[in-house]
C-alpha cells in the first residue's frame, strides 16, 4: 500500500489522477497525518515544474482591475457564519419570548436550522470547511453524540433543473448516500445518514432525487475529513 | 513530444534561504486583508504565474482570465494558508495549476489535443521581464532539480503537469505500459522531493 500510495500522490502532484482516484487518496491521507504529509510533500516538489516555466509579463491593466476588484469587494461573510448567526438569532428569540414562542419559531425553523442548533450546543460539536474551486464554501457541522450530522454551502457549481446535489459519507466499504439538496446558494441540509467516526464527507451532482444506484455516477466536487 | 528545460543562470544565486520566506510573509498578511501585500505578491510571483498558465492554457486572453481567477482565489482563501518554510511559492503555484487545467479541460471537447500540443512547440512568446532576484533563485533551483530527473521520468511528470494528459493518455501516446508510466511519475517525484528538499517537518 505504501507504494501504492506513493504511486497516487506523484500522480495527484501533477494533476494525472481521476477524480475518483483522488477521492481515495484524500480520504486515505485524512485518516492519517503521516500520509497528509507524504501528499503535500509529493505537490510540493512539483512545484519544481513551475517554478522552471518563464516569466512572462501580463499585461499591466490585470494588476489595476485586480486591485480594483479587492478593493471593490470587501470579505463576503461566508454561508457558515450566516446560518450560525441565523441559528443563534433564533435560539435568543426564543429564549427571550419564553415558551410559546419557541414551541412557534420550532415548529418554522427547518429541521436542518434546529439540528444545527442542536449539535453546536452538544459537547463534542465538530465541522470542517472546504473551499470549492469556484469560490464556494461546503461546511460540515456533527455531533457523533447526537449522532446527527448538518452540511451548509453557499456558491455550489450551477446544476440543471433536472438535477440534485447528493452527499455522501465515505467508508472503507464505499460510499453511503447522505441525502439530496438542490439549493445552489445559502443551502442548509440535515444529513439522513448516520456519520461513523472517520467517515470522508463527499457532494456530488446526481439525477433528480439522486443517483438511482445508490453510488455516485460523477467526480464529487467537495471532500471533506471528518477526523 | 519534446520537452526542453532551460538553465540559463547563474548558479552562485542557487541557495535557498530558511527563514523569512517572503512569500509565506506576504500571504500572512493577506489573510489579514493587507492589500498591499496582495500588490507585492502579484508584483512578485504574477510573471511567474502567468507563465504557467499561459504554457498549459495556451490562448492568451484565457490565459489572463485565469490569472486573474488565480490572484482573486488567494485574495479569498490566504488565511487557509499556514505559513511553513516557504511552502507559500508551492501553493499558489498549486491554485494556479490546477485553475489552469481546470479551464484546459473543460475546453477540452471544443480543442483537438493535438492542435494545442502543435502549438506548444512553437514555443511560448517570451516577454522580457527584469526577473526578480528571489524568483530567479527558486527558478534556478527548480531548473537544476528537473535536471537530476532521467529524461523518461521528467517527461512522464511534463505531460501530465503541462498538457493535463491523464496517466493512460501517457501510457498510449508514449506506448509504454501503464504501470511503468506510474513507477516513473512515483520515482521522479521521489527524486525531486530530495532535490528541492522537501523533508518531513
Amino acid at each position: 500500500m505504501d507504494d501504492e500510495f506513493e504511486e497516487l500522490a506523484a500522480a495527484d502532484a501533477v494533476g494525472a489522477l481521476g477524480e475518483d482516484e483522488r477521492l481515495l487518496l484524500e480520504a486515505e491521507a485524512a485518516r492519517d497525518p503521516r500520509r497528509a504529509e507524504q501528499l503535500l510533500e509529493a505537490r510540493l516538489a512539483a512545484a519544481a515544474f513551475a517554478d522552471s516555466v518563464s516569466e512572462v509579463a501580463p499585461p499591466p491593466q490585470i494588476r489595476e482591475q485586480l486591485l480594483t476588484r479587492i478593493d471593490a469587494d470587501p470579505a463576503r461573510p461566508r454561508a457558515r457564519r450566516r446560518w450560525f448567526a441565523l441559528a443563534a438569532v433564533v435560539a435568543g428569540l426564543a429564549v427571550v419570548g419564553g415558551g410559546a414562542y419557541a414551541a412557534v419559531s420550532q415548529l418554522s425553523r427547518p429541521a436542518a436550522v434546529v439540528a444545527l442548533d442542536q449539535i453546536e450546543k452538544a459537547g463534542d460539536a465538530a465541522s470542517a470547511s472546504a473551499e470549492l474551486s469556484g469560490g464556494g464554501e461546503v461546511t460540515l457541522h456533527w455531533s457523533a453524540e447526537l449522532g446527527r450530522a448538518v452540511m451548509t454551502a453557499d456558491e455550489l457549481p450551477d446544476i440543471e433543473d433536472d438535477r440534485d446535489y447528493e452527499m455522501w459519507f465515505v467508508r472503507d466499504d464505499g460510499p453511503v448516500s447522505a441525502g439530496v439538496f438542490s439549493e445552489e446558494d445559502d443551502a442548509i441540509a440535515l444529513i439522513d445518514a448516520e456519520m461513523h467516526a472517520g467517515d470522508v464527507f463527499a457532494v456530488t451532482v446526481e439525477q433528480a432525487g439522486g443517483s438511482e444506484s445508490g453510488l455516485p455516477t460523477t467526480d464529487p466536487f467537495v471532500v471533506i475529513a471528518t477526523s | 513530444m519534446l520537452i526542453t528545460m532551460t538553465d540559463s543562470g547563474d548558479p552562485a544565486h542557487a541557495v535557498q534561504t530558511d527563514d523569512g520566506d517572503p512569500v509565506d510573509a506576504l500571504l500572512t498578511r493577506i489573510a489579514h486583508r493587507d492589500k498591499a501585500a496582495f500588490a507585492a505578491l502579484y508584483d512578485q510571483l504574477s510573471a511567474r504565474v502567468f507563465g504557467l498558465v499561459l504554457r498549459i492554457v495556451i490562448d492568451r486572453a484565457q490565459s489572463e482570465e485565469v490569472l486573474q481567477e488565480v490572484f482573486l482565489e488567494i485574495w479569498e482563501k490566504a488565511d487557509r494558508f499556514t505559513a511553513d518554510r516557504g511552502r507559500g511559492r508551492a501553493w499558489v503555484f498549486m491554485i494556479a495549476h490546477r485553475r489552469a487545467v481546470d479551464r484546459v479541460k473543460s475546453a477540452q471537447a471544443s480543442v483537438d489535443r493535438d492542435v494545442r500540443t502543435g502549438r506548444r512547440d512553437l514555443e511560448v512568446p517570451f516577454d522580457a521581464v527584469a526577473e526578480d532576484a528571489e524568483v530567479r533563485v527558486e527558478g534556478q533551483r527548480a531548473r537544476a532539480a528537473l535536471d537530476t530527473l532521467p529524461a523518461a521520468q521528467r517527461e512522464v511528470l511534463a505531460m501530465a503537469y503541462f498538457d493535463g494528459f491523464s496517466q493512460s493518455e501517457i501510457a498510449s501516446t508514449l506506448s509504454t505500459p501503464l504501470g511503468t508510466v506510474k513507477t516513473r511519475m512515483r520515482d521522479g517525484i521521489a527524486r525531486l522531493r530530495k532535490a528541492m528538499g522537501v523533508s518531513e517537518r
